[in-house]
């Protein structure tokens, strides 16, 4: 008797579970079935790094803007599937059906990524949507250091090539090629020295194993705030507008000698294939989201990113521009594996 | 088996996995660029110590009195290697069906299958699978948001 | 006193009740993460940032804290119990845990790592408080050869983990650095071993292989007996340690705070290769290093400690420097940015209430951890009195659920299938898992770094002989490898370690 009445309410407890999801979930899927207009259920993003991260972050406020603003109906299904510099993540989101409820990351790692040989798939093999934000590099030192500009910099670098070390993030990432970059433009050669993370990148410029370092904006703003690092100038075009007593102060290297500018980029893809109304759609959604002042307060401002807007076939004409220029880049410095 | 036999299959075998992996380190790709230690070093140099060591276990076990026996090795039970290819043919089963079935078909039948096998009763066996396949579901999908595969379940989630 | 006034100052945030609640919820939370295996605190910490916007950035950070600590006290239960590490800084708790369990005595083994996690995690904050500036100092001058040497010191303890023959130990240890060569080449970036998986791309990952030889391996050789069979003794012993444990202990928690404390602060290294550090170093320090790996309390104790008191000191660079040092700390300063605080090196005084406040919410925090945790020891070691073969069915199910989560990817449960399989083989042959587990992780590390560090030099080993504290860590070594030579050539003894003796 006893036997049976547990086994009563256990079969009550989870049949009442049961019940609430599928009914929380009949909700969704009834008017998904019905052929309703996109979006009729929440959107997956599946974000190709850490939690934590840039990119981990620049979706969590989408997320939340976007909810607050009520452009997306539903809130987004977040996923992080990191691995292989973004690869694993953005091959799980290219197996889903392109049919406007997967998106991931688009970002010039994927082009990266393809050039050193790691990638499955072509780096443009997806739907561009839209083009999120800029960020910028900055060649920082210590703040003792006897490089007090970049032409300093510069003059010892070809006094001895090869002799200064450069601390980057990462050995087969965009640090690498933009270091190459900066080389060929300023007519010098690094030793380049690639860590895992930008915390490392830091902690060995400041602990004096490196002689400079390169790091975005964000990276290296506090460490420059605190008198530790000092900023020798920045990839930009323009200078900087952030935290005046920080950047306004930094030269950008075209104008300290280097004729070059250079930046890294996000901004939101879908498995390729993806009707054009829901591109449309989800363009008409970011744009509203990107142009409102929390996205530039939570977003922008925080993480000292540049907010730009380029979408579909300009977004890719983009990319594949870049992959020309990153590709000279390799095979000028050698960088091209060799099987 | 004895201890001798034992250590010197144990032996001869990390010696193959020395060879195999230290043959394949020498066809790894590089770059152009100038490396002083390359992708191959360590590698090679691992499964150079590492062959050394199984030839010192191959040595060392000449020197195990023959009549040694290797404990746990005493029954030669059938019926314990049956089992043991039953639990891990289940769990590649479920491995290999997770993503196509989803979670909640595979789990529910991998534990009701592997209680029956192990002599649970059907009610207990009933109850523990539902309860498991669901709170972990519960727990680990809602509350965590973990993303698990919902295979032919996907169309309701 | 300026340190007390900021101290009182850190309490009077600390103790209004709305931190001390969300500092309970935290810690609460961080408990049920690090039991539930595959979920460490990095996922923790991410799942419960939504939850914070637009909570007050201390209270937030009080609270994503306490998920952090707490996680390090959680993943020893399942360790303990079922050989199932929850997190990787668990994995040396299991070593010695389980075997105690399986004595009877993992009541005592539970109620020593809530101990030592209490008294390691409360040190460490007391270092954060009173040392944190010359402790990051200290972080600051490990560069790459540095860490070389570091991970080198702690791959020659392999032979203090080695266990009766040296050279199964070593081969174990060995092979664990091959499998850690697994995936992209830490400076060419070139595939090694990947058979161009890109799930590969970053290494075999450290949780699977752990669960796979751990507790796929033990259940494989106890269903091969009989799996009616009671593997537990039934006498379940006391819930507390006792004082003979006690007094074991007594140095083992000194020691392994320090260790934990000085190796969490140092960016790359962390709490896992913390607890690998200190159960090493109590095995060398113990009279009788033959009980390691048979249940000893000692090393229960060490990884515990260890593993608590890296929480502590992994805060020390980012709370003084802005410089996050492990991945849990990392989105813990992803989480600080959104609140919009900048963690740097002027956060100490632009926010002591910040600073201080966190800091001291981390005492109340293990307080409440410890208080949470010994009462739930007797109940968790009801599960062993599951009958096995229900058991059996669950732990699968745990560990697959856990391999899957951790990588989000089906490569996870093959890896953990196939070191299952070879767990089991190596308990059948006799072969130690722990070195295995500490190549692997210190492998990749130390290659990274010596790559790096020939790669500052040009190629010169000199880089690692005119460095100070490279040179302190070379002496270490070859007196850590020298030393029980000395000792077994002069003590008559016999129960010093067995050493590659050619002509026995």
């Amino acid at each position: 008797m006893k036997k049976r009445s547990v086994l009563r309410s256990v079969m009550r407890m989870v049949l009442l579970i049961g019940a609430i999801g599928m009914l929380s979930h009949a909700a969704a899927g009834s008017g998904y079935a019905a052929g309703a207009k996109y979006p009729a259920k929440p959107i997956l993003f599946v974000v190709p790094y850490a939690p934590g991260g840039g990119t981990d972050i620049m979706v969590r406020v989408i997320d939340r803007v976007g909810t607050q603003l009520k452009v997306l109906p539903q809130p987004l299904v977040i996923e992080n599937k990191s691995g292989g510099s973004g690869v694993v993540g953005k091959s799980y989101a290219k197996t889903k059906p392109a049919d406007g409820y997967t998106v991931t990351c688009a970002d010039d790692s994927s082009t990266v990524v393809d050039l050193f040989g790691n990638s499955p798939w072509p780096y443009n093999d997806f739907t561009y949507i839209a083009k999120l934000n800029r960020d910028y590099q900055m060649i920082v030192v210590r703040a003792d250091s006897p490089y007090k500009t970049l032409k300093d910099l510069v003059t010892a670098a070809k006094a001895q090539p090869n002799g200064l070390k450069i601390a980057g993030t990462g050995v087969s990432q965009i640090d690498v090629l933009h270091v190459a970059m900066f080389e060929k433009a300023a007519g010098v050669k690094f030793n380049y020295i690639g860590f895992d993370s930008g915390g490392q990148v830091m902690t060995n410029l400041l602990g004096g194993h490196v002689e400079c370092a390169i790091a975005n904006p964000g990276e290296a703003y506090e460490q420059i705030r605190a008198g530790k690092v000092r900023s020798l100038g920045v990839s930009s075009e323009k200078r900087l507008g952030f935290d005046s007593s920080v950047f306004k102060d930094v030269p950008t290297w075209k104008e300290a000698g280097v004729n070059i500018s250079l930046s890294q980029w996000r901004g939101v893809a879908g498995p390729k294939g993806m009707a054009k109304e829901q591109v449309d759609w989800l363009i008409n959604a970011l744009k509203k989201i990107t142009d409102s002042k929390e996205w530039q307060e939570q977003y922008l401002d925080k993480f000292l990113q540049v907010g730009v807007f380029v979408t579909g076939a300009d977004m890719q004409k983009e990319a594949e521009e870049e992959y020309a220029v990153y590709k000279t880049i390799m095979e000028g410095a050698g960088l091209l594996k060799k099987k | 088996m004895t201890e001798r036999t034992a250590d010197t299959i144990s032996g001869l075998f990390l010696i193959a996995v020395a060879l195999v992996a230290a043959a394949a380190a020498q066809f790894l790709p590089t770059t152009i660029a100038k490396e002083f230690a390359g992708p191959s070093f360590m590698p090679t140099l691992v499964s150079m110590a590492l062959g050394i060591c199984g030839a010192g276990i191959v040595f060392k076990a000449r020197s195990i009195p023959q009549t040694q026996r290797m404990p746990g090795w005493s029954e030669t039970d059938r019926a314990g290697a049956i089992r043991i290819a039953v639990v891990a043919l289940a769990i590649a089963a479920y491995n290999l069906l997770l993503e196509p079935l989803g979670y909640l078909i595979v789990t529910f039948a991998f534990l009701v299958f592997l209680l029956w096998y192990l002599k649970v009763s059907w009610f207990l066996n009933l109850i523990i699978s539902l309860i498991a396949t669901v709170s972990t579901y519960a727990m680990f999908v809602i509350w965590l948001k973990v993303v698990l595969p919902m295979g032919l379940l996907e169309f309701y989630f | 006193m300026e340190i007390i006034q900021n101290v009182l100052l850190g309490f009077s945030v600390a103790l209004q009740p709305i931190n001390l609640l969300y500092c309970f919820i935290g810690v609460l939370a961080g408990t049920l993460i690090g039991v539930l295996p595959g979920i460490g605190p990095v996922t923790g910490v991410a799942i419960l940032i939504p939850i914070t916007f637009g909570m007050d950035p201390i209270t937030a950070t009080i609270m994503l804290a306490g998920i952090y600590y707490g996680a390090m006290y959680g993943g020893s239960t399942t360790s303990i119990l079922i050989n199932v590490p929850g997190e990787s800084a668990s994995v040396m708790t299991a070593v010695d845990g389980y075997q105690m369990a399986k004595q009877g005595r993992a009541g005592a083994a539970l109620g020593m790592s809530a101990f030592g996690s209490f008294i390691g995690g409360t040190v460490s904050v007391v270092g954060l408080m009173f040392i944190a500036p010359p402790v990051a100092k200290l972080a600051l001058s490990f560069g790459p050869p540095e860490y070389f040497v570091l991970m080198l010191l702690g791959l020659a303890t392999l032979t203090r983990l080695a266990g009766k023959n040296l050279f199964k130990g070593l081969g174990m240890g060995f092979l664990g650095m091959l499998i850690g060569t697994v995936g992209l080449d830490p400076v060419a970036g070139v595939q090694r071993f990947t058979f161009g998986r890109a799930d590969l791309l970053d290494g075999i990952g450290f949780v699977s292989v752990a669960m796979g030889l751990f507790a796929l391996g033990e259940i494989l050789i106890n269903i091969e007996g009989s799996p009616a069979e009671r593997v537990f003794s039934t006498q379940i012993g006391s819930l507390m340690p006792t004082k003979s444990d006690w007094l074991a202990c007594k140095w083992t928690i000194v020691r392994s705070t320090i260790i934990g404390f000085f190796i969490g602060s140092l960016p790359g290294a962390g709490a896992t290769v913390s607890a690998f550090m200190a159960y090493a170093a109590e095995k060398k320090a113990s009279k009788t290093p033959e009980r390691f790996g048979q249940g000893a309390i000692e090393g229960v104790c060490a990884a515990e400690t260890a593993n608590n008191a890296a929480t502590g000191g992994a805060l020390v660079p980012l709370l003084t420097l802005g410089i996050p040092s492990s991945a849990t700390v990392a989105i813990l300063m992803g989480a600080l940015m959104m609140y919009g605080l900048r963690p740097g090196p002027l956060l100490l005084t632009e926010r002591p209430d910040f600073f201080w406040g966190v800091v001291t919410s981390m005492y109340i925090g293990n307080v409440m951890l410890l208080v949470l945790n010994l009462p739930m020891i007797g109940l968790w070691i009801k599960i062993l009195k599951v009958p096995y073969p229900v058991l059996i069915p669950i732990i699968l199910l745990f560990i697959s659920l856990g391999a899957y989560t951790v990588g989000g990817s089906y490569v996870d449960l093959w890896i953990m299938f196939a070191f299952g399989i070879l767990g089991y083989l190596m308990r059948k042959f006799d072969y130690p898992a722990a070195p295995l587990l500490l190549a692997l992780v210190l492998g990749p590390i130390m290659e990274k770094n010596l790559k790096l560090s020939l790669k500052m030099s040009h190629g010169s080993i000199a880089i690692f002989f005119q460095r100070p504290i490279t040179l302190i860590l070379i002496a270490l070594i070859v007196f850590s490898l020298v030393w029980p030579l000395l000792v077994s050539r002069f003590s008559k003894g016999k129960q010093a370690l067995e050493l590659p003796v050619v002509d026995e």
